[in-house]
C-alpha cells in the first residue's frame, strides 16, 4: 500500500518535471517575450511600491503600519503569487478550459485531473514577481525571521493557488463564467495588495476567515511584526481547510462536467 | 458626408454592446470593491490626521474623486492590446483596404461601449461610495461641464493607448506596454489618489505630462469645480489629444507603408 | 501481442442512455434577461438505449448526422462523460469507475483538439506523454523510434509543430496517440479539414496499425470515404438510436436501388423510353439516365441498347453512399427490417 503511494508520488514528480521542461522550452523559444514579461511584472511591482512610498511620505502611518510593513506585505504577496503562478500556473485558465471543453484532454489521461491541470502551464509573468519579492524580502526581512517568513510564504502560495482553483471552478457551475471567475479572483488578490489592518468588525471577519484574502499577506505581516502563536495556528488551520475546500469544490464541479450539461456544444 | 460613416460604425457597435455591458459590469464590481478598500484606507488616514480636510479634499471628496477616475480609466477596453494584436497578427491588412482611417474607425467603434462602461462604473462604484460615505456636496448645474471633461478624458486615454498599440509593430508585444501604462496612470495620472497629496516636486512634473489630463483633472473638477480650471483643463486636454493623435497617425502611416511594401 | 482468441470482445454497451438539458435560446434583450434569470430547458435524448459490442481488432465507423449522438457515445466510452443509465465496459473496465486505469489502455484523437504542444517540436510532447503514461525509458525509446519510422516523421519531429503542414501534424498526432500501445483508439473526425491526399495517407495509416498491432479502432466521420476505406463495420446512429449495425457491403446490397448511366454513341441514339428510366440529359449522341433497378432489369436494358446502338463511351455509377446513408437516417428502427 505504502509502496503504491510512493510510486504514485514518484510518477507524479516525473510528470511535473517533464511539464517544467516543456514549459521552459517554450519560454526559451520565445525568450524575448519571457524577458519582457519578467521585466514588466517587476516594474509593475516597483511602481506599486513607488506609489506607496509617495503615499507614506505624506501619511507616515496607516493605523500602526509603516512603509516597511507595506514592503513586507508586497514581499509576501509577490513571492506567494509568483510561486503559485510558477508551479500552478494553469490555475488562471481553469474557467476557460472548462468553458471550451478542454478538460476532456485531462480526463483521457491517466493522472489526477486537478494536479495535472494546475501544473501543465507555467505563468512566466510570475517570475518577475518572484524576483521582486526576493529582492524586497532580502532587503527588509531580518535573518532571524527568515525561517518564519519562508514558512509563511509557503502558506501564501497555497492560498493564492486555492483562490485560483475556487474562482476558476465556478465555471463548472455557472455557464460563461470567465468574467465572474476573473472578477472574483481579481477582488481577492486585489485585497491582498492593500494594507489589511484597515478593516474592523464584520468586514474583518469576512476578509480573514470567510474569504481568507486577508490571510494571504496581512496575517503574515502581523506575525512578522508581533509573533503570536495563536494567529499562526489560525492561519495554518484556515489554509488547510481552504485547500480541502478547493479540492472538493473542483472535483464536485468535475463530476458535474462529466454528467455533461456543459458539453452540449460539442455534440 | 465622410464623418457620417463613423457615426454608423459607432451605432452598430453600440448595439452589439450586450457583451460589453456584461464585461463592464464585471469590471465595475471590481472597481466597487476597490472603492470599498479605499474608503477604509482614507477613513483611517483622516481619523489619524484629526482634520476634516487633507490637501483641500474632504473624505467624501477623496472617495468620489476615486469613483470618477476609475470610471474614466476603466471605461476603455484593452485598446493597446487590441491594436497591438491586430498589428502583430496582420489583421491590420483587412483594415487598410477600407475607405476609412483605421484609428478613427477604432475610436468610433469603441466609444459607444466606453461611454456605457463609464456610466456603469459610476453607478456601481458610486453606489458603494453613497452607502459608505454619503453623497458629495454636488451642484447639479456643473453636470454638462463634467460630461465634457470626462468625455475628453476618455478620448485622451484612448489616443494614448492607440499610440502605444501602434508601437507594437516595433516591439512585438503590446501587453507589456499596456500593463506599464496602466501602472504609470496610478502614480503620475492620479488614478488612485489625487496628485495634491504627493510632494510638490513630483506633482509639478506630473501636470506637465498628458497622463494627468485623462483622469486627475476631470475628477478634480468633479469634486471641486471651478470654471477657470474647467477652461484650462479642456484646452490642455484638447492639446494632448491632438498631439497624441498626431503621433499615433504618423506612426500608423509608417506602419501602413511598411505593410504595403512587405505585403503584410 | 496478447495470446487471446480472436473473438474476444473489447467493448460492450448495454442500454446506454444519456440525455442533456439544453437551454432554450431566446431572442431580444428582454428575452435574454428573462432567460438569464429563469432559464427554460428542453431535454434532449442524445443517446437513447443503445446496445452493441465490438470485438478486438475491429474497425468500426460510427456515423450519423450532426447531433445524432456519435460524439456523446465516444465520450462515454473514453471516460469523459457519464451515462445516465446503462452498462459500459471497455477493455474490461468501467470508464466511469476506472477512468485512470482505462486511460492507460486507450488513445484518442479528437479532430479539432490537437494534443501536440504548438510551439515546440513533436518530440517534446512525445517525451511528456511518456512520463504521463509512465513508460519505461528503454521501452519508450524503442517504441517511439519504431513509430517515427513507421509514420515517416523522422525529418520533422525536431521542428516546432506550428511550422508543420496539416498532414505532418496529423501523423505526429497519431504517433502521440499510439505511444503507449493502446488497445483501443478513438478517433473523432480525424480527417476534418484535411485535403484529399492527406486523408488518403491517414486512412492507410489507420488500417496499417490495425493490421500490425491489432488496435481496435472506433471512428466517427462525416466523410463517407473515410468510412468506406477504413471500416469493416458501420454503426449508423440518429436521434440517439442505432438504425443500422452491419457491414457497408450489406448496406450497398440492400439499399442501392438505382444506377446512373451515361452513354455516348457513334450513331444518333435509338432508344425507347419506359417506366423506371428517368432521363436526365439527352442529345443526339449522348444520354444520361437514372435506372431504377427495382423496376427494370438492368442487364436486359443494356443488352437491348447495345443491339441498336454503337457505343463510344459508357459510365455507370452507383449513387454516392452519402445519399444512401441519408435515406437510412430517415428510417426509424421500429417497424423496419434491416
Amino acid at each position: 500500500m505504502a509502496d503504491n503511494i510512493l510510486s504514485e508520488i514518484k510518477s507524479n514528480f516525473s510528470m511535473i518535471k517533464q511539464y517544467w521542461i516543456i514549459n521552459a522550452k517554450t519560454a526559451i523559444e520565445y525568450k524575448g517575450s519571457f524577458i519582457l514579461q519578467t521585466i514588466t511584472m517587476f516594474l509593475n511591482d516597483l511602481l506599486w511600491i513607488t506609489f506607496w512610498w509617495l503615499f507614506f511620505g505624506r501619511f507616515p502611518l496607516i493605523n500602526d503600519w509603516t512603509y516597511n510593513d507595506i514592503l513586507l506585505l508586497w514581499a509576501f504577496g509577490s513571492i506567494g503569487f509568483g510561486l503559485s503562478g510558477t508551479f500552478f500556473g494553469n490555475k488562471m485558465n481553469i474557467s476557460e478550459l472548462i468553458a471550451e471543453g478542454k478538460m476532456d484532454y485531462y480526463l483521457t489521461l491517466p493522472k489526477n485531473v486537478l494536479l495535472h491541470t494546475l501544473i501543465s502551464k507555467v505563468n512566466w509573468f510570475a517570475c518577475g514577481d518572484i524576483l521582486f519579492g526576493v529582492i524586497i524580502g532580502g532587503l527588509i526581512i531580518k535573518p532571524e525571521q527568515l525561517p518564519l517568513a519562508l514558512f509563511l510564504m509557503i502558506l501564501s502560495t497555497a492560498l493564492f493557488t486555492v483562490f485560483g482553483i475556487i474562482s476558476g471552478s465556478l465555471a463548472f457551475f455557472i455557464g460563461n463564467s470567465q468574467r465572474i471567475s476573473k472578477t472574483v479572483y481579481d477582488c481577492v488578490v486585489g485585497l491582498s495588495i492593500y494594507p489589511t489592518n484597515i478593516y474592523d468588525g464584520f468586514a474583518r471577519f469576512i476578509l480573514f476567515v470567510i474569504i481568507p484574502a486577508g490571510l494571504v499577506t496581512g496575517v503574515p505581516v502581523e506575525l512578522m511584526r508581533n509573533f503570536n502563536i495563536d494567529q499562526l495556528i489560525l492561519m495554518i488551520t484556515v489554509t488547510i481547510v481552504f485547500v480541502i475546500i478547493a479540492i472538493l469544490f473542483f472535483y464536485a464541479g468535475l463530476k458535474k462536467y462529466e454528467s455533461g450539461n456543459q458539453i452540449y456544444v460539442n455534440a | 458626408m465622410e464623418l457620417l460613416k463613423y457615426y454608423y460604425i459607432s451605432k452598430i457597435n453600440f448595439k452589439n454592446s450586450f457583451v460589453y455591458v456584461a464585461d463592464s459590469f464585471a469590471a465595475s464590481l471590481f472597481i466597487a470593491f476597490i472603492t470599498f478598500i479605499f474608503v477604509n484606507i482614507w477613513s483611517v488616514v483622516f481619523n489619524a490626521s484629526g482634520s476634516e480636510i487633507i490637501n483641500g479634499f474632504t473624505l467624501p471628496m477623496m472617495i468620489w474623486y476615486l469613483v470618477m477616475t476609475e470610471s474614466i480609466i476603466t471605461s476603455q477596453g484593452k485598446i493597446t492590446i487590441q491594436i497591438g494584436q491586430e498589428i502583430i497578427r496582420g489583421d491590420i491588412a483587412n483594415y487598410l483596404n477600407k475607405p476609412y482611417n483605421y484609428l478613427v474607425y477604432k475610436y468610433a467603434s469603441t466609444i459607444g461601449a466606453s461611454v456605457t462602461s463609464f456610466f456603469i462604473t459610476m453607478f456601481c462604484a458610486g453606489a458603494v461610495a453613497l452607502i459608505m460615505i454619503g453623497p458629495l456636496n454636488f451642484d447639479f448645474t456643473i453636470i454638462p461641464f463634467i460630461i465634457i471633461t470626462a468625455f475628453l478624458g476618455i478620448t485622451l486615454h484612448f489616443t494614448m493607448m492607440s499610440t502605444l498599440g501602434v508601437l507594437a509593430l516595433w516591439l512585438e508585444d503590446s501587453r507589456a506596454l499596456d500593463f506599464l501604462y496602466q501602472k504609470i496612470l496610478f502614480v503620475a495620472g492620479g488614478m488612485l489618489v489625487p496628485l495634491d497629496v504627493f510632494p510638490l516636486w513630483f506633482s509639478s512634473i506630473c501636470v506637465l505630462l498628458p497622463f494627468s489630463y485623462a483622469a486627475y483633472y476631470p475628477a478634480v473638477l468633479f469634486v471641486r469645480f471651478s470654471f477657470e480650471l474647467f477652461i484650462q483643463t479642456i484646452l490642455i486636454q484638447l492639446f494632448w489629444i491632438i498631439v497624441t493623435s498626431l503621433i499615433a497617425l504618423v506612426l500608423f502611416n509608417i506602419l501602413s507603408k511598411r505593410v504595403s511594401i512587405n505585403g503584410g | 501481442m496478447q495470446n487471446q482468441s480472436k473473438d474476444s470482445t473489447i467493448i460492450t454497451i448495454k442500454n446506454l442512455t444519456k440525455s442533456f438539458k439544453s437551454k432554450i435560446p431566446v431572442e431580444g434583450i428582454r428575452g435574454k434577461i428573462k432567460s438569464f434569470i429563469l432559464p427554460k430547458y428542453k431535454k434532449v435524448n442524445a443517446v437513447d438505449n443503445i446496445s452493441f459490442s465490438i470485438k478486438k481488432g475491429e474497425l468500426v465507423g460510427f456515423i450519423g448526422p450532426n447531433g445524432a449522438g456519435k460524439s456523446t457515445t465516444l465520450k462515454m466510452l473514453s471516460g469523459i462523460l457519464f451515462p445516465d443509465f446503462g452498462e459500459l465496459t471497455v477493455c474490461g473496465l468501467s470508464p466511469q469507475k476506472n477512468r485512470k486505469k482505462l486511460a492507460y489502455k486507450i488513445g484518442t484523437i479528437f479532430g479539432q483538439k490537437p494534443q501536440l504542444w504548438f510551439h515546440l517540436p513533436a518530440i517534446d510532447t512525445f517525451e511528456l506523454f511518456s512520463k504521463i503514461y509512465e513508460l519505461d525509458k528503454t521501452e519508450y525509446q524503442k517504441r517511439v523510434d519504431y513509430l517515427i519510422k513507421k509514420f515517416e516523421i523522422s525529418e520533422i519531429i525536431h521542428q516546432p509543430v506550428r511550422k508543420l503542414s496539416l498532414g505532418q501534424r496529423m501523423r505526429c498526432e497519431f504517433v502521440l496517440a499510439l505511444l503507449h500501445k493502446p488497445e483501443v483508439l478513438f478517433l473523432d473526425e480525424p480527417t476534418i479539414g484535411l485535403d484529399i491526399t492527406i486523408k488518403k495517407t491517414i486512412r492507410e495509416l489507420i488500417k496499417k496499425i490495425n493490421r500490425e498491432e491489432g488496435v481496435t479502432v472506433i471512428l466517427t466521420s462525416h466523410d463517407m470515404d473515410d468510412v468506406e476505406t477504413i471500416c469493416n463495420r458501420v454503426i449508423v446512429i440518429n436521434h440517439g438510436e442505432i438504425i443500422y449495425d452491419d457491414t457497408l457491403d450489406k448496406i450497398k446490397e440492400k439499399y442501392i436501388d438505382k444506377k446512373i448511366i451515361r452513354i455516348e454513341t457513334n450513331n444518333p441514339i435509338i432508344f425507347k423510353e419506359r417506366e423506371g428510366i428517368t432521363i436526365i440529359k439527352k442529345s443526339t449522341f449522348e444520354v444520361e439516365a437514372i435506372v431504377d433497378t427495382t423496376k427494370v432489369d438492368f442487364n436486359k436494358i443494356t443488352e437491348e441498347f447495345l443491339k441498336k446502338n454503337s457505343l463510344s463511351d459508357v459510365t455507370i455509377e452507383e449513387p454516392p453512399i452519402e445519399d444512401i446513408i441519408e435515406k437510412i437516417y430517415k428510417l426509424k428502427k421500429k417497424g423496419n427490417s434491416f
